[in-house]
């Protein structure tokens, strides 16, 4: 193991943090339909990066295992977006917007 | 005649590269020709072709049409729509007096009650609420003067952001995609380049349905001499797809991946013109760098589309001397719509082919009149093709209009439909007048805009010659006339302006839209900042004058364009200036683009999130006149398929209804060849489903369900295709109850990060087969020649 598979080590779980946290303000704002959608974009984009760098981390001695999807954000996931829905139609949804952003 | 309904495209009039393209008039009167009292000249409103049109008038009734052989776009033709869809002026079930909503129902009343509680609404909605509470959805098939009255109302008196068509349905793509490439918007080709092309790449654009007449032309070419070759990218075998050289049957959603592959080959082969790219382009290293990524064997992988066909349809294109590309809803409906019409843009700029005869990129419309939102502002932009972001426009207009610039507002971007809708949903708008157009029906998500629209606390106005889906839900609905019954311009995909002469009286007590506007201006009290009334003009003609006037200077120029010109004779193609008085054939024949900071339309958007550049980011890389090439990496959707919904359905047109019928359904002829929706699958996927041609089958989305009558057709495996005119107004009570029959019951309410224009295009989907044909019964579609 070297210092560069460490670092590209941190930085996958950078971007996968990353990439969670715009999945959890999209679940939260499921009506802003153009949140919703650019969030799991630039998510999507994060963990393109994490996945790469995994693979470029294995020649650097780093082994890291593949993403998987935890039961527990889907459900919470899931969850969200129907807290979202619920709130969709009053205008306090306009000031949860503004925390998000 | 009749037999028109079946055969789309008539008799063949082949001609050869360069020749005129042969007269052919198209005629369908219901009286002798001797009865006809008088021609009146016009162009046709159903599709956005815009071909030449006389109509036939004895005593108070249109008796029927000819095509204007005299006229450019058509040079005499008609399709099936021009010829029969007039008849639907006559309808027994026309609006003739305004409704109210009173105790849950709609009532007739006067104009005055009307519009007197319109304005009442108007003005408590504003004072509680402010002006951010009003808001204004359009057509695509008003004219250009009721457009620019609109805008006028909306953003120069009431000063609302909240101003949109539903042209951001089918053209916002073309807009924008134009607008990112050249700097401003308008569709740089004229029609006459199909006389003259070798090659034609057809994209997403079934052109031989949704432009009939625009079809025939290229017919003549492909069966006269010296044919082109034609290139189709379409994931269903269409009637424009059979005649294909080579036809790419990609798989939906996978534009940019497809698109990428091309520009790779292109470039790969070194089929690019690198001096003039260095000349008259700047961003080619990036580009090809992105392309660099997207080999054939990828891209195929990505589209199932063999490799091998990748690179012969980048050879035609890589090739040929004078290349005619156009884009439609295939694209700008689907995934990407933006990134992916421009890397259409980028394959004609990468060959140098733009602004000279036979060489040009189309991104065409879809409505008759969407180019005229674009111009006058009704769509979200402002009038002229002015930059919202640049004070020195805004200001212009201001002038023009004379009220205050901060009246206008241009604080942030112009709100489009989706986000509308979306102020709706949360309370934000309180008053909605929808004028010419039906989203109860073409929106997605439909049970979503039922929720919003139902509202009690939403007032919602609809201006509409019938009692359409959204009329029907609406507080005030006014009766307005329709074309033939009104005057104004409207222009079509290569900017010919046709002026449409009113050639009967409206109905009962219709009214224009034009006629509406002005007269909710004076009730209003509206005025400028000097204490005049807003609108100074009473007639269509000085509402011309007035826009013709604030286009003066910018790419749109029509300031010698009038009324007396574009009669008699045929449409004249802006630029219409002092200097080319005669119109201009096309855009940047000097190769000089509109994209200077000064005079572009936009600074441009980020084509993955479509954040907007600032002007000083837009003036530090300064492209001074040359043209963007704007690279996209191909994206996955955000609504795959799986398991539980394993298909993907794709909607669209057919040839012989428009919109959502609100027209074509009251033409019995065209209403016949397919009253009820169908939905299209291959035989393979109707195998594995135990379905057979004719049986009854429910498709399923996340978010709704229909019905509709099986055909099987050739389109690629794992896809469905469902018609997305219909809706409610002419069906069962059941369907009409469990909102089983609209194809946007199915879709999702995402848009195209920079044209903001919804998908349509990609939605995951199950079929069930629910009753075999056997028991089906009537109301099954009938084919019409050769067309599915």
């Amino acid at each position: 193991m070297n210092k560069v598979g460490a670092l590209m080590k941190e930085l996958r779980s950078a971007e996968l943090r990353l990439a969670r946290h715009y999945r959890v303000v999209a679940d939260r704002q499921a009506t802003e339909q153009d949140v919703y959608y650019l969030c799991r974009t630039l998510a999507l984009q994060c963990e393109t990066h994490a996945d790469d760098l995994r693979e470029m981390a294995s020649g650097f001695g780093q082994k890291m295992s593949a993403r998987q999807p935890g039961r527990l954000s889907n459900t919470l996931s899931g969850v969200r977006r129907r807290l979202s829905a619920s709130i969709g139609q009053r205008s306090v949804s306009g000031l949860l917007l503004l925390r998000d952003l | 005649m009749s037999d028109r309904v079946t055969d789309v495209w008539g008799e063949r009039t082949a001609f050869g590269r360069g020749q005129q393209w042969p007269e052919r008039v198209d005629s369908y009167l219901t009286v002798p020709a001797s009865n006809v009292d008088r021609w009146v000249q016009s162009a046709c409103v159903l599709c956005s072709n815009g071909c030449g049109i006389d109509v036939a008038v004895a005593g108070d009734k249109i008796v029927g049409v000819r095509g204007r052989a005299a006229d450019r776009v058509n040079r005499g033709r008609l399709g099936p729509k021009g010829l029969f869809g007039w008849q639907a002026n006559h309808s027994r079930d026309r609006l003739t007096r305004p409704l109210i909503r009173a105790g849950g129902r709609l009532k007739e009343t006067s104009w005055d009650a009307a519009m007197d509680l319109i304005v009442q609404r108007s003005r408590s909605v504003m004072d509680t609420h402010t002006r951010l509470a009003m808001s204004f959805y359009t057509s695509g098939q008003l004219f250009a003067e009721e457009y620019y009255a609109l805008t006028l109302v909306a953003r120069g008196g009431i000063g609302t952001p909240h101003l949109d068509a539903n042209t951001r349905l089918c053209t916002a793509t073309a807009e924008w995609a134009l607008v990112e490439s050249f700097g401003s918007d308008g569709d740089p080709g004229s029609y006459t380049d199909i006389d003259i092309c070798d090659t034609l790449f057809l994209v997403g654009h079934n052109v031989a349905q949704t432009q009939t007449v625009m079809w025939m032309r290229m017919l003549d070419r492909l069966h006269g001499p010296d044919r082109p070759a034609l290139i189709v990218v379409d994931p269903r075998t269409t009637p424009t797809a059979r005649e294909a050289d080579i036809h790419l049957a990609l798989r939906p959603g996978t534009n940019v991946a497809l698109l990428n592959g091309i520009l790779h080959e292109l470039i790969a082969h070194g089929w690019v013109d690198r001096n003039w790219i260095d000349e008259h382009t700047v961003g080619y290293d990036n580009l090809a760098e992105v392309v660099a990524k997207y080999p054939p064997e990828k891209v195929s992988d990505i589209c199932d589309v063999p490799a091998a066909q990748i690179t012969a349809a980048a050879r035609l294109l890589g090739t040929g001397q004078r290349v005619v590309s156009t884009v439609l809803q295939g694209v700008y409906q689907s995934h990407q719509a933006t990134a992916a019409a421009i890397q259409v843009n980028n394959v004609n700029l990468l060959r140098g082919m733009i602004g000279r005869p036979g060489c040009a990129v189309f991104q065409m419309n879809g409505q008759p009149t969407a180019e005229n939102t674009r111009e006058t502002g009704a769509d979200g932009t402002l009038p002229g093709y002015r930059n919202w972001q640049n004070d020195d426009h805004v200001r212009e207009i201001a002038q023009a209009w004379n009220v205050d610039i901060l009246q206008i507002p241009h604080w942030s971007p112009p709100t489009h439909a989706m986000e509308m809708f979306r102020q709706c949903e949360n309370g934000t708008i309180r008053f909605l007048w929808i004028s010419g157009t039906n989203p109860l029906v073409s929106m997605p998500e439909l049970h979503r805009i039922r929720d919003i629209l139902r509202q009690e606390r939403l007032f919602v106005v609809v201006s509409d010659p019938f009692l359409s889906e959204t009329a029907q839900i609406a507080d005030v609905v006014l009766p307005t006339a329709m074309w033939g019954e009104k005057t104004g311009c409207y222009t079509n995909a290569d900017r010919t302006v046709h002026l449409s002469e009113r050639a009967i009286d409206p109905p009962g007590e219709a009214r224009s839209d034009f006629d509406i506007f002005c007269d909710y201006a004076r009730r209003m009290d509206l005025r400028d900042k000097d204490g005049a009334p807003l609108i100074k003009w009473t007639s269509p003609e000085e509402a011309w004058d007035a826009f013709t006037e604030i286009t003066r200077g910018r790419p749109c120029d029509q300031s010698a364009l009038t009324y007396d010109k574009l009669r008699g004779g045929s449409g004249i193609q802006w630029p219409c200036t002092d200097t080319s008085p005669q119109g201009t054939e096309r855009l940047y024949s000097d190769h000089v683009f509109l994209t200077a900071p000064d005079t572009c339309e936009s600074y441009g958007h980020d084509l993955v999130t479509g954040a907007l550049n600032e002007a000083d980011e837009y003036r530090a890389h300064d492209p001074d006149g040359r043209a963007m090439l704007k690279a996209a990496d191909y994206t996955s959707q955000h609504e795959s398929t799986d398991d539980d919904y394993p298909l993907q359905l794709t909607t669209g047109r057919s040839t012989h209804h428009w919109h959502t019928r609100t027209k074509t359904q009251r033409v019995q002829l065209l209403n016949a060849t397919a009253p009820e929706p169908w939905v299209e699958l291959c035989q393979t996927d109707a195998d594995a489903l135990g379905i057979t041609d004719g049986d009854s089958v429910r498709i399923e989305s996340r978010r709704g369900r229909i019905e509709a009558i099986a055909r099987l057709s050739q389109l690629h495996p794992g896809v469905v295709f469902v018609p997305f005119h219909y809706g409610y107004f002419d069906t069962d009570d059941r369907r009409a109850e469990e909102h089983a029959r609209a194809a946007n019951e199915l879709t999702r309410t995402e848009w195209d990060p920079v044209s903001k224009q919804p998908i349509f295009k990609v939605t995951a989907v199950r079929a069930q087969k629910v009753r075999s044909r056997a028991h089906v019964g009537s109301g099954r579609p009938t084919r019409a020649g050769g067309i599915s």
